[in-house]
């Protein structure tokens, strides 16, 4: 082969579907909670990361650009398919928490973990989705910055309006959480 | 070593929870709450929270769906392979063989793949059994094709013509009115010109198989050279134009 560039990109953007595939499901899933959707709009992420991947300028940090367009993606979606009345008939389906001991306390936790799940759900979006992308993907500020497209600041700002916002709303709980820790 | 007011250990916990803290500022929240109870009950309560997201995380953390999604994307196959007509850029989708290119660049069928919304992908295991099958023909080796065509990507009228076209056996010649009349539209010669000069997968869809109706050869989407060079192979001669 003489001319490799087209070659190069197809193999870059493969590297990118195995590399990241996994997670870009698990996070649309977070926000969807329905298996089969979100591997509608896994695909679909990927193949809008696709059409637009030629037309990218440089290199630019490819997981962050993924997530902007999984966040696109599904916010779109969720957004014709009425939010409110999926994630509420979906959270009920959360898997259960494998905790030994204890059976009534398992029930409690699992309650508060649903209660806290509907809780973030409720969430401003953007508050939602840079506590998402932080504490359940393990992204950084700058990746959470640029697929959310604001600053490093505003989305460490909205991690942390999440939280207090969390621990205002379940005080209580935490407490009682907190001293069973102790 | 900095001590911590109360404030500053308030204001760090919403840090705390979110995991950005070193080792080094915890130690320091740790000595704090240590010796301050109202902190150390702020503090408990973040942990309990970050412990929740933690376990929240864990149940949430689902399998990916089995396979790669590199199976779901249409990803199209390509390889540029020697013939003696030159050299054959062929490429291949889930559903078949969808292109033959004479003198086909890679750049021309990354942009063509691309235009397809479709992946490209240097693969020639995947085009090697097409290869074979045109190699073998080349060779005098084959006067059928067994495979898969894919001809998504072409109009419904063309893709009436190719498959009309497609039944011209190993050997013979129609015209370009046959071909119209084929399809049931005997008024539509022209058109049929057209939408062969267009045919995505020659030599498979033998075009090279339809001259015009006055026994001349007509046209060749690579070039009558190579039309003349498929129709020796399979013994055909024209009479002199």
């Amino acid at each position: 082969m003489t001319d490799s560039a087209g070659s190069t990109r197809g193999t870059v953007f493969e590297d990118l579907v195995t590399r990241h595939q996994a997670e870009i499901y698990a996070y649309i899933y977070r926000m969807v909670r329905h298996d089969g959707e979100a591997q509608d709009l896994c695909q679909e992420t990927f193949l809008r990361a696709f059409r637009a991947f030629s037309g990218l300028q440089g290199t630019p940090n490819y997981r962050a650009w993924l997530y902007r367009i999984a966040t696109n993606t599904t916010l779109n979606a969720l957004r014709r398919r009425r939010t409110g009345e999926r994630a509420a008939a979906t959270l009920t389906r959360a898997q259960p928490v494998a905790v030994d001991g204890d059976p009534a306390g398992d029930l409690d936790r699992r309650d508060l973990l649903d209660r806290i799940e509907a809780a973030i759900a409720a969430l401003p979006v953007k508050q939602r989705l840079a506590l998402t992308q932080r504490r359940f993907q393990g992204l950084g500020y700058a990746e959470i910055a640029e697929s959310l497209g604001m600053s490093e600041d505003a989305a460490r700002a909205n991690v942390y309006q999440a939280v207090r916002k969390l621990r205002a709303q379940f005080a209580a709980e935490l407490e009682e959480v907190g001293l069973c820790r102790n | 070593m900095q001590e911590l007011s109360c404030k500053d250990v308030v204001d760090r916990i919403p840090a705390l929870v979110a995991g950005d803290l070193g080792a080094e500022a915890v130690a320091a929240i740790d000595r704090h709450t240590a010796t301050c109870a109202a902190c150390a009950r702020e503090v408990a309560q973040g942990r309990a929270l970050a412990g929740l997201l933690d376990q929240m995380a864990e149940r949430s953390a689902v399998a990916p769906p089995g396979g790669s999604l590199l199976d779901i994307l249409p990803i199209v196959a390509y390889d540029r392979i020697d013939s003696p007509v030159g050299p054959l850029l062929v490429a291949v989708s889930p559903r078949g063989l969808c292109r033959v290119d004479y003198g086909g660049t890679e750049a021309e069928i990354v942009a063509w793949a691309e235009s397809q919304r479709l992946v490209p992908r240097h693969d020639p295991d995947a085009v090697r059994p097409y290869a074979t099958q045109l190699q073998e023909y080349f060779a005098g080796a084959r006067q059928h094709f067994d495979l898969q065509v894919d001809l998504a990507a072409v109009s419904p009228f063309t893709r009436r013509v190719l498959e009309a076209t497609a039944q011209v056996p190993f050997g013979r010649l129609v015209t370009y009115r046959d071909i119209a009349r084929i399809i049931g539209q005997p008024g539509a010669t022209r058109a049929v010109g057209n939408a062969l000069g267009s045919n995505p997968v020659p030599i498979v869809v033998p075009c090279h198989r339809v001259v015009r109706s006055d026994g001349t050869i007509g046209g060749y989407t690579g070039g009558l050279a190579i039309k003349w060079h498929l129709l020796a192979i399979e013994g055909v001669t024209l009479p002199t134009v």
